[in-house]
């Protein structure tokens, strides 16, 4: 693979700051950008830049990537999005909804099917909130995470991989028609939601980070002790076979006490070595506002009439499940019951 | 910014943040998805991940490395902590699993200084492997600039690779131990097995904050020596010499260990050792040729002439004069030409000038060898195509004259091309010519294993440097048996050099890197070529060389066997629990969900 991530960061960042990037060598490129342009040539091929010193490196460590990485971390903190382009057929989901619903209503003579009428779908907008999350934790050796985090503002749930299905939509910087905005969650809720998820994910890594820190420090500690033990064994034999030579026995009490010295400094240096720390930092958010087709449906039985929104997610290629007023969990399943509305896993439990 | 704290396991956690989270409704004012992407990019490329993700795998050049390099990489980082072993069997590639891990951490941020330590025969070796395929500038103890410094260079430059003995020695060592080298490889390092020497002592004096030590043979005469050099790694690891003699050194036996389990469960916190016999490395088998040329008279009277010349101003000369008389002596054995331009720069500094111009005029006159005639009919012999290499330019000049007038289709590659020529020369070279005429220098980095049939036209007396060329087809990727055809000149030094390494120790067949673990057991001072040129110039006659040559001979047989033995004795202490062949499970399943969510 070579360095062809590096190649295609450093086009991404030229495309990004609206500069302009041309291969004139393999591996090596002319890179126009700026607002006062700037004209570099650059390569990843450390012979290229041998043969020519106007040629700038660009790898980790080479002072034109750090400044570019610098540059691209401080740009895009916060961010948002509008999804566009999909391919929504109101009257196929129209039919589509009847079949992934199911509403039943259990009266005296049994259970009938509830078959409501579903009105035509009409788009809102929906949001998705990303945070991206850089973690480092340090014992001897420094350890780097990355996490973005994506959080439904409808439903404050984290959505797994969100950042994954990103690129497969266009992007635009808004609506070309506008479109009202769906009752979403306060902001605080799912800002929380994500800081939960991030506790969690953390406490599992310091825990392995910790006992592996741990683990290490007992090893190290034990080898020096017995290290030491064994070199002071070994001088007190000395010092019993020298104990009539007042001056060798003098030298040994002396490598003695530089040694317990030296002891006490190398297992200052362990613990010193193995302490832990770590940091958290929120790096970047991103909001991702797509549509999400709504019909508002009225489900009547013979107990009562529910109003429920049927809501089509283009991204997910889904509709949302509904929430089961008994149990709060999702569920495409309500079943009308005199002592309430249930899903079919409060239903079969009752 | 804010910052709060929070607690975790335990453990403080400082949370930061730039971002107004306030301001981020409405969205107008906000950033494009573009720049979202391009920053999380960034983020990832500036990331320290834990070890089981390499970066340098990234960053490396036309290599794939092997499993076992990359595990052992994770090993020495993650497991190790970046102070370890690395003694895999030769030819499966220490080099590049040193310098992965070295990359790796020069990448992570977690290193700048390095100190590369190699036996002289290894510096240009190592220069060119972590130039060419890991994009990692090294400046060499031997460089003009490096010598310019004095002493005070050790702490000017970065990246050193040096000559340990050079290194080892005062004023340097003094100026060495001064400077704080994040990083040591100390390469062939069973040189530091005994704890007495000079070598030892300096290793272990050094600031290091990493440390690796390759070798193919840690055990070298007996059990003490893998002490000492666990030692410079992790001092107490063993114990104190004296509880590790009592522990696992077999009374009256210094080779056999007792306590086996104890002692391989120690050794496996730090050395890591790959077998060919376990790895996923094959090459294909090699056969060479030696085709000894007979000079005719008056090319041999030649060569007599100039090897006088070397033999009587050798001794006593100052050390420039002598390096420029060892010159001329492998010059004259390539073809007479090759020798002007030192016997030019020589004219002044010898006593007898009038006699140096003579050999010029008749250098100048014999631009036909023997043995450029030999070539011919051996490139036209062979239904391949063909690498030709020579050590020097003149001879280049003159092979790729001859080629041309036997209308036989070629390529040239030598160090005065650039990037583009050479890489166009070969593209040619791989679609129509029938002959790639290189010197050593023009073939670095490249690989050329499209081909499989070598024709040294002068030999290297340097025997790294015969493999060097070998390597350049017998690696990764070659699909035929490879052939390495050798030219020598009957009687000269080139001919008695191929009797040792060829008739005497086989050296064409066996593994590369091989050749440098027998050559270190045969003087671990002296390199191969110093040991030829001394018995050549204080030889008086062919007569009394032979004798030395024939000795030579004897104690690199002697040297090739008692590899042989100890290779066994070292497979019976780590037999194949150090082997990396298959990955340590180091990263957990919340590590992988880590990665996704990322």
């Amino acid at each position: 693979m070579s360095t062809a991530i590096l190649e295609k960061f450093l086009i991404d960042y030229v495309e990004a700051i609206e500069g302009e990037t041309e291969l004139v060598d393999e591996g090596t490129y002319t890179v126009l950008y700026g607002s006062e342009p700037t004209l570099k040539t650059v390569t990843f091929e450390i012979e290229a830049a041998k043969e020519n010193h106007q040629i700038e490196l660009f790898l980790p460590g080479s002072i034109f990537f750090d400044s570019v990485i610098r540059d691209a971390t401080a740009k895009g903190c916060t961010c948002a999005t509008y999804l566009s382009g999909f391919q929504v057929v109101t009257k196929v989901i129209q039919f589509e909804a009847m079949r992934n619903f199911s509403f039943v209503d259990y009266r005296k003579d049994g259970a009938k099917k509830i078959e409501p009428k579903i009105p035509s779908f009409q788009p809102y907008n929906f949001r998705i909130w990303t945070f991206a999350f850089k973690v480092r934790v340090t014992t001897d050796i420094i350890e780097d995470h990355l996490y973005a985090v994506s959080i439904d503002a409808r439903t404050s749930k984290i959505l797994k991989n969100f950042t994954e299905y990103l690129d497969k939509f266009q992007h635009l910087s808004h609506y070309e028609e506008s479109i009202p905005d769906y009752h979403l969650q306060d902001f605080q809720r799912y800002y929380h939601a994500a800081i939960e998820y991030m506790k969690q994910k953390l406490t599992t890594l310091i825990a392995g980070k910790k006992q592996e820190a741990r683990d290490l420090k007992i090893k190290e500690t034990g080898r020096i002790k017995k290290y030491y033990d064994t070199l002071n064994e070994e001088m007190e034999d000395a010092l019993e076979k020298k104990a009539g030579d007042r001056e060798a026995v003098a030298e040994i009490h002396a490598k003695q006490k530089a040694m317990l010295l030296q002891r006490q400094s190398a297992l200052g240096d362990i613990e010193f070595r193995y302490r832990m720390g770590a940091g958290m930092s929120l790096v970047s958010v991103l909001i991702t506002n797509y549509p999400c087709y709504v019909s508002k449906v009225s489900v009547p039985s013979s107990m009562q009439t529910a109003e429920y929104d049927i809501i089509w997610n283009p991204i997910f290629k889904r509709f949302e499940p509904l929430v089961c007023p008994t149990c709060k969990n999702q569920s495409y399943t309500l079943n009308f019951l005199r002592s309430g509305i249930r899903c079919q896993n409060c239903f079969k439990n009752s | 910014m804010s910052v709060e704290v929070l607690q975790i396991a335990d453990i403080p956690v400082s949370f930061s943040s730039d971002i107004d989270l306030k301001k981020l409704i409405p969205a107008d004012k906000l950033e494009t998805y573009q720049l979202f992407r391009l920053n999380l990019e960034a983020h990832k490329l500036s990331l320290l991940p834990a070890f089981d993700t390499l970066l340098s795998l990234n960053l490396s050049r036309g290599i794939i490395p092997f499993e076992h390099q990359i595990n052992s990489v994770k090993k020495l980082l993650g497991r190790f902590r970046g102070r370890g072993m690395l003694c895999d069997e030769v030819g499966l590639g220490k080099t590049i699993e040193a310098s992965l891990a070295m990359l790796e951490l020069i990448t992570r941020g977690l290193i700048k200084r390095v100190l590369i330590m190699v036996p002289p025969s290894l510096i240009e070796q190592w220069k060119e492997e972590t130039s060419f395929k890991f994009n990692l500038e090294f400046i060499t103890s031997d460089d003009k600039e490096f010598k310019s410094h004095g002493s005070a260079a050790w702490g000017k430059f970065d990246r050193i690779i040096a000559s340990i003995h050079t290194a080892k020695k005062s004023p340097h060592s003094d100026a060495i131990k001064q400077e704080d080298f994040d990083l040591i490889i100390v390469d062939e390092a069973h040189h530091l097995k005994n704890a007495n020497t000079v070598g030892w002592k300096f290793i272990n004096s050094l600031k290091k904050k990493y440390i690796f030590l390759l070798t193919a043979t840690p055990v070298q005469n007996n059990l003490e020596d893998l002490f000492n050099l666990v030692t410079l790694v992790y001092p107490g690891e063993l114990g104190t010499l004296k509880s590790f003699k009592k522990n696992f050194v077999s009374a009256g036996d210094r080779l056999t260990p007792k306590n086996y389990e104890q002692l391989r469960s120690l050794l496996g916190e730090l050395i890591i050792r790959n077998r060919r016999a376990t790895s996923d490395v094959k090459f294909t088998k090699r056969y060479a040729k030696t085709i000894r040329v007979q000079l005719s008279e008056q090319e041999k009277a030649l060569y007599e002439s100039v090897s006088d010349v070397v033999r009587n101003q050798y001794k006593g000369s100052p050390q420039q004069v002598k390096m420029s008389l060892r010159i001329l002596q492998e010059e004259i054995g390539s073809i007479p030409p090759a020798a002007v331009s030192t016997l030019e720069s020589l004219k002044d500094k010898l006593p007898d000038s009038a006699q140096i111009d003579g050999l010029i005029e008749q250098c100048n006159l014999m631009a036909c060898s023997e043995k450029v005639e030999v070539l011919i009919d051996v490139i036209n012999k062979t239904p391949d195509k063909v690498i030709v290499f020579t050590k020097f330019r003149a001879s280049h000049t003159a092979i790729m004259a001859a080629l041309e007038k036997h209308g036989i289709r070629y390529s040239p590659l030598h160090g005065g091309l650039t990037r583009h020529e050479k890489e166009k020369s070969i593209k040619e070279f791989q679609n129509t010519s029938k002959a790639l005429v290189s010197t050593d220098v023009g073939s670095e980095g490249r690989n050329l294993q499209f081909c499989n049939h070598i024709i040294n036209f002068d030999l290297p007396w340097n025997p790294m440097k015969i493999e060097q060329r070998i390597g350049r087809i017998s690696r990764i990727g070659q699909e035929k048996e490879v052939h390495v055809t050798n030219l020598s000149a009957k009687d000269t030094i080139e001919d008695h050099i191929l009797y040792l390494l060829d008739a005497k120790i086989n050296m064409f067949e066996l593994v590369i890197g091989e050749i440098d673990v027998i050559l270190g057991r045969l003087d671990e001072e002296t390199d191969f070529e110093t040991l030829i040129m001394d018995a050549w110039t204080k030889s008086p006659d062919t007569k009394q060389f032979e004798s030395e040559i024939t000795q030579l001979g004897e104690d690199l047989l002697a040297a090739k066997q008692k590899y042989s033995t100890l290779k066994n004795t070292e497979d019976k202490i780590f037999g194949d629990q150090f082997n990396t062949t298959t990955a340590e499970k180091t990263a957990t399943e919340d590590a992988e969900d880590e990665h996704r969510d990322s």
